[in-house]
Order: structure tokens, then C-alpha cells, then sequence
């Protein structure tokens, strides 16, 4: 039912694994990469390349798991699930940044206006009314 | 002496800001306006502080809810007793914002809506100084203030209104967290499940005096969507707390 891959393919699925090891490595290096995604990637490649060098093993235990008797969907299946989860990981990655970026407007948005209204002499009708305002620094206030 | 804040979000409404500034300035004389400039592309900013408003400007569009939220933190800050917002491009008289103030004032809730179904003039859909939504729009916006009414349950005749006045208790809620995309549902019910006392008013409004409205068919879609999204989330979170007014 399910052989290992042909040395021939194994080759080559173990090249692409070693290579993508190395080139998460150098992006760590080179600063484009954080930590805590290489992490991830770094153990995808490890299992990547363990599964294209125990190839036998790991499709007759991926087919016995899952009870797809044709290995190839299998592993394409197995493959865009990863990939799935990944995205949707990516996703709420994004939402918290563009959260933050929002914040980070909010905040300059007012400190802005913290700044022209400290700067408008008569800006605010009654300036006397607001206890902190009278060298008050800006964006200090409670 | 009660301080009072009305903010004004604002997108690209050069056209249509100054007068909403100079008539709430009119109508509230003891109020700070302050106009939160959403990213806008035109003179908008400018416009509102050459008509005496505070202006916060976020540096892209943020959408309603950033805004919004914006405004609730400066009141936040500046220890604000009572604030009220409104639209940017005329649809909210300023009459009908000092009304929903003065019911937040005389204690009668903590949050203040204003309605545009509860009790509408009988000329309401044939009068042209009087804006009611079309049909089509308000079978969403019914729908809507079904849902929220079932999610809440306490009874809504309008659930998308933009405008509103509240008290402390709530610009401490909505400082702290507040929907980023279409706020209007999320935000109130947790208001009702904080435990805050929100009353629906009635008001007229009057048609928008320039540019166009925002609202396609398909931020329509999207608006549904998302309403139905945020309103079950906001029913499966724990309820906030709030603290005393």
C-alpha cells in the first residue's frame, strides 16, 4: 500500500528541508525573523526532514492515522491543514498589530491636540475651570 | 458646574463640519467641542479649529469606532462629567444633543440614545426638512435593533443611531474597549450587561447638508455581518464591571 519515497526523491525532499532550515536560520540571522516564529519553523523544518528520511514509516503511520489509503492526499491533506493553522495564526497576529497601530493613532491623535491646546493662548474658554491645566504638562492628566 | 464635552467624528466633511461646530458651540455655550479627525484626505482639521473646536487628528482613517473611542479617552482624561457625540455632516441638530445631554444630567440614565423610530412625526417619510432612512435601510436597522433587544433584553426602537450623550460611568467603559469596525451594537449591549442604565429619546433628524453618505451596499453587507459577529461575542464575554458614578 504505501512504500517509502525513491532514494532519488528522498534526495531531493531532504535537500529542500535542509535548505529551508538554513534559510530561516539566516533570516533569524539577518534580523528579519523573530525569535518566537523561528521557533515554529525551525521545528517544521526538523520534522520535515525527519519525515522525508523515514519516509516508509511516516506514510504507512499517516495513513493507518487518518484512514486515507492514498498516501499523497494524506500528506497534501495533513499539509493544508498546517498551512491553515498558520494563516489563522497569522491572522490574529495582524489583528493585534493593527489594534495596536490604532492605539498608537488614539494616542497621538491626542497628544496632538494636547499640544495645539496648550498652545492656543485662549483656546479653552475657561482655563481656570480645569485645576490640572495651569502648567500642567501635557498627557500627564489622570 | 457640570463640564460637558460633544465630539464629532469626522471623515472628509470639510463641507459640512464648521456648521455643526459653530450650532452646538450655539446651543451648548458651556460645552468643549472636540472634532476627531479620522484620517481625512480634505480640510476638515483645519476647518473645525478655525470654528473654535478642540481637533484630534488620527494620522489614517481608523474607522467610526477609533474615533469614537478616541473621543471617550479624552474625556476620559480631562474629567469630563458628561459628554455627547454626533454626526459631522448636519443630520443631528444641535437642539436634539442638548437634550440628551440634559437627560444624562438630570440623573435619568447613564447613557442617552437618540431614536429615530421611537415616536416619529407623523409627516416623518414626506417631510424633506426631516431625514428617515428608506425603506430598505430600515428593515436592517429593525432587524438590528431586534437582535439587540434580544441580546439586551430591553426594548430598542433604534439600534445604529449616532447619536448619544452619557456620563461617567460610561466613558470609562467605552475609553477603555471599544469595536473598532461598526460599534453601535457591540458597545451597547455591553453597556445594558455592565449594568448601566441606557434610555432611548426621541429625535429628529434632518437631512444631511452636503456630500454623500458613506454607506454602500456592500459596507451594508459587511455591517450586518459584522453587527451579528460582535453582538454574540459581546453576549458570550463576562459582563464588564463599572464603578459608581
Amino acid at each position: 500500500m504505501s512504500g517509502g519515497l525513491s532514494p532519488q526523491a528522498t534526495f531531493v525532499a531532504s535537500l529542500l528541508a535542509v535548505l529551508f532550515f538554513g534559510a530561516v536560520f539566516e533570516l533569524i540571522r539577518r534580523r528579519r525573523l523573530q525569535e518566537r516564529y523561528a521557533l515554529l519553523w525551525m521545528v517544521a523544518a526538523v520534522l520535515m526532514l525527519a519525515g522525508v528520511l523515514a519516509s516508509h514509516w511516516t506514510l504507512s503511520s499517516l495513513a493507518n492515522l487518518t484512514g486515507i489509503t492514498d498516501t499523497s492526499v494524506a500528506i497534501l491533506s495533513l499539509l493544508l491543514f498546517f498551512v491553515l493553522v498558520i494563516l489563522l495564526h497569522q491572522t490574529t497576529v495582524n489583528s493585534r498589530l493593527s489594534e495596536q497601530n490604532t492605539r498608537l493613532m488614539q494616542e497621538m491623535a491626542l497628544l496632538r491636540a494636547e499640544v495645539e491646546t496648550a498652545a492656543r493662548p485662549a483656546g479653552r474658554k475657561d482655563p481656570a475651570r480645569r485645576p490640572e491645566s495651569p502648567g500642567g504638562a501635557p498627557g500627564t492628566r489622570p | 458646574m457640570p463640564e460637558v464635552l460633544v465630539f464629532v467624528p469626522a471623515w472628509n466633511e470639510a463641507e459640512t463640519v464648521a456648521a455643526v461646530i459653530r450650532e452646538l458651540k450655539a446651543e451648548l455655550p458651556e460645552a468643549d467641542v472636540l472634532v476627531i479627525d479620522d484620517g481625512s484626505t480634505d480640510q476638515t482639521a483645519r476647518v473645525s479649529r478655525e470654528a473654535g473646536a478642540i481637533v484630534a487628528s488620527l494620522p489614517a482613517n481608523q474607522g467610526l469606532g477609533a474615533a469614537l473611542q478616541t473621543g471617550y479617552r479624552w474625556a476620559a482624561r480631562h474629567d469630563y462629567t458628561v459628554i455627547a457625540h454626533c454626526d459631522s455632516d448636519g443630520q443631528h441638530p444641535a437642539r436634539e444633543v442638548r437634550r440628551l445631554v440634559e437627560a444624562v444630567q438630570s440623573g435619568e440614565c447613564d447613557l442617552a440614545l437618540g431614536s429615530r423610530f421611537l415616536d416619529p412625526p407623523a409627516d416623518a417619510e414626506s417631510n424633506p426638512a426631516i431625514y428617515f432612512p428608506s425603506p430598505m435601510r430600515r428593515i436592517g436597522i429593525g432587524l438590528f435593533a431586534r437582535l439587540l433587544s434580544g441580546a439586551t433584553g430591553q426594548h430598542f426602537s433604534d439600534a445604529t443611531s449616532g447619536l448619544r450623550a452619557a456620563n461617567r460611568r460610561v466613558i470609562a467603559l467605552f475609553a477603555e474597549q471599544y469595536g473598532a469596525d461598526y460599534p453601535e451594537l457591540e458597545s451597547l449591549t455591553r453597556a445594558v450587561r455592565a449594568g448601566l442604565r441606557v434610555v432611548e429619546y426621541s429625535v429628529v433628524m434632518e437631512p444631511r447638508k452636503a456630500g454623500a453618505s458613506k454607506i454602500t451596499p456592500l459596507k451594508s453587507f459587511y455591517w450586518v455581518f459584522n453587527g451579528v459577529v460582535s453582538l454574540s461575542a459581546a453576549c458570550l464575554r463576562p459582563a464588564n464591571r463599572v464603578g459608581p458614578s
